[in-house]
């Protein structure tokens, strides 16, 4: 008999790698909209604060993957999703008395200001946030840590697309920051010298939390799903672009520089007035500003997870790119 | 090693000046430039500049060899006719034929140097360098490069306050107070369409101006930079471009007074307060920076003779 899953989350970027991850389980899926449905999988419809009410307490395993993923966004709208929502989620699994694991999709963003090789262990001392969107993650990976359910957290980086297409249900600060590039109006990155860029795609996602939920012997409580040391230096993903673009028209790479100069710059801005590049750098600094902060990821599991080599999966996010949003 | 350079030159503002008020309807975007020094007539302007330069270097007009007359704006290339007619004729009504006429320089050949933007200046810099050392019967070559906006133009160019301003140097085979060292220029043809990118312009700004004094540097084989000369444009551009080419900030002299960018003098403005300052001292190697729409990026590296 199939173990029962409970998923939230399953409409947004990551859809269709937890749908794939989902369906060797018995699953139920929460849904805002009644209208939404998938084939041979149970949806319940409502949203997080209604989970108690609707949800099956039969559950064997949760994924909670539902999440604010914006980094410029209204605290509060953070905040309610990602904090509250986690907490709506800890009451509903302590009321499901066949749990044998929580786990939840986190991010490797609420490393915040660290540096260094970051280990897959709790982060319990607070560091600096970037943004809202770091904070709340970090805040709800507290709530979890603490509520002494079966939990296991699964952190992932920047997902920039699926390897067939490229193709990304909703654009982050990401793909903006690369369209900007792109045209060469973003010239100014603030990094670290030894800057890593760790991107993944929607099917690494899904095949690594497809490993995570069917090893049920898996007593790690933190996973990191990423590139680790195989993610790219900053610079040789902007020259990769460079040389893409350069094959269309003439490249503008931008200058890479130290918070100083950043500062400097962003300054600049200011006493300009200019309101497209005010708006840019506004939009992508809550990005940005984590480069300045080179990390690479511990990865005990994404190891065994199979992974499109990143230049070709960023070859693919670019055509798309390029296709439908530049 | 040759010792060709810059034997003397002279710039200077135009004569009125029009306070920021009365020039942008957001001064408190533009708080630096007290307010822009205009005139009615660039080429008197010019023609004053070019005979002091002259005659503050002995030398007369016979001795000259060739005369460039450096302009980013299309009309300024031009003199109006005498008889006051506009016809397919006045197209050649050169502005250079005449300062030639009016200084008295009947050896000179005559070119004009166009399509730079405000790096045309840096370019007839080069030109002139290697005309002499190409043709050993060329010791001399005066340039004279200045642009002034028409009445009702904006004075706001991307960013800036622009002043009008004439500039006149003589580049020697000998006796050069400035060795000409090296230059080093980026072209970026796909921004022919300024009225189209200007954000895009903006925006390579800084990456082609880091490209281009790096390469530069590159060529003279060490880092020794020991002054840098500014332009009119924001201070605070020039305390990013300082950090982007590793430069110390303290190496950089500034204007005194803000006059804003005069496209074609602000390196020798500038360069002329840092002489009177005691700022530049024999062996010093001085880098001259600058950007043209078209777009060019362009740097100099001159070193003081003493």
């Amino acid at each position: 008999m199939k173990k029962r899953l409970f998923v939230t989350g399953a409409t947004g970027n990551l859809g269709p790698a937890i749908c794939a991850a989902a369906s060797n389980f018995d699953a139920t899926l929460l849904v805002r909209e009644p209208s939404w449905r998938f084939d041979q999988i149970t949806t319940v419809s409502g949203d997080l604060s209604q989970v108690s009410k609707i949800a099956p307490r039969d559950a064997h395993l949760i994924l909670h993957a539902a999440a604010d993923t914006r980094f410029v966004a209204p605290s509060a709208e953070l905040w309610r999703t990602n904090v509250e929502g986690v907490r709506e989620m800890i009451a509903f699994a302590r009321s499901c008395p066949r749990l044998e694991r929580f786990v939840y999709l986190s991010t490797t963003c609420v490393w915040g200001d660290a540096r260094g090789r970051i280990a897959e262990i709790a982060c319990t001392a607070r560091p600096g946030f970037h943004n809202d969107y770091e904070r709340t993650k970090w805040e709800a990976e507290r709530l979890l840590m603490e509520s002494q359910l079966p939990v296991q957290i699964v952190r992932i980086p920047i997902v920039i697309g699926n390897e067939a297409d490229g193709s990304i249900l909703r654009k982050g600060a990401i793909h903006l920051t690369l369209k900007w590039i792109a045209q060469g109006l973003l010239s100014v990155i603030p990094a670290h010298p030894n800057a890593r860029l760790d991107i993944v795609s929607v099917d690494f996602v899904g095949r690594g939390l497809a490993e995570i939920l069917w090893r049920s012997d898996s007593k790690r409580s933190v996973i990191h799903l990423s590139l680790g040391d195989h993610a790219p230096p900053l610079e040789e993903v902007l020259q990769f672009l460079m040389g893409w673009i350069g094959k269309k028209e003439e490249p503008k790479p931008p200058a890479v520089v130290d918070l100083a100069t950043y500062r400097l710059f962003k300054n600049l801005i200011s006493q300009t007035g200019d309101a497209l590049f005010t708006r840019i750098y506004q939009t992508a600094d809550a990005f940005l500003s984590s480069l300045l902060y080179p990390k690479v990821f511990n990865t005990s599991l994404a190891e065994r997870v199979r992974r499109l080599e990143w230049r070709n999966l960023c070859r693919k996010v670019f055509e798309y790119q390029l296709k439908h949003e530049y | 090693m040759h010792s060709i350079g810059i034997r003397g030159y002279e710039a200077r503002l135009g004569e009125r000046f029009v306070a920021l008020l009365d020039l942008v309807s957001d001064p408190a975007r533009f708080q630096e430039f007290p307010g822009a020094w205009v005139t009615e007539d660039i080429q008197s302007l010019l023609l004053k500049a070019a005979a002091n330069v002259l005659k503050a270097n002995q030398l007369s007009g016979n001795e000259i060899d060739c005369l460039l007359w450096v302009s980013a704006i299309p009309e300024n290339h031009l003199r109006q006719s005498q008889t006051g007619q506009r016809s397919f004729l006045s197209n050649f009504c050169y502005s250079g034929s005449w300062l030639q006429s009016e200084l008295g320089l009947p050896r000179a050949a005559v070119v004009g140097v166009a399509q730079q933007g405000c790096a045309g200046f840096f370019s007839a810099i080069r030109m002139a360098n290697n005309l002499i050392a190409a043709e050993l019967d060329v010791n001399h070559v005066l340039l004279v490069g200045g642009d002034a906006l028409t009445p009702g133009t904006s004075r706001e160019v991307l960013f800036n306050i622009v002043s009008d301003a004439a500039c006149a140097v003589i580049v020697s085979r000998e006796k050069c107070r400035y060795r000409f060292v090296a230059g080093h220029q980026i072209a970026k043809g796909s921004f022919w369409d300024v009225c189209s990118k200007p954000a895009e312009i903006a925006a390579s700004y800084f990456p082609s101006a880091k490209t281009v004094v790096q390469t530069l540097r590159k060529k003279l084989g060490d880092d020794g930079i020991d002054l840098v000369i500014s332009s009119g444009v924001r201070r605070s551009s020039w305390e990013i471009l300082m950090n982007l080419w590793g430069i110390p900030i303290d190496r950089c002299v500034f204007p005194r007074t803000s006059f804003g960018h005069t496209i074609q003098a602000d390196s020798f403005l500038i360069l002329k307060e840092a002489e009177a300052d005691g700022l530049i001292r024999p062996g010093m190697r001085i880098l001259l920076f600058t950007f043209g729409f078209g777009s060019t990026w362009s740097a100099i590296v001159l070193e003081a003779t003493g």
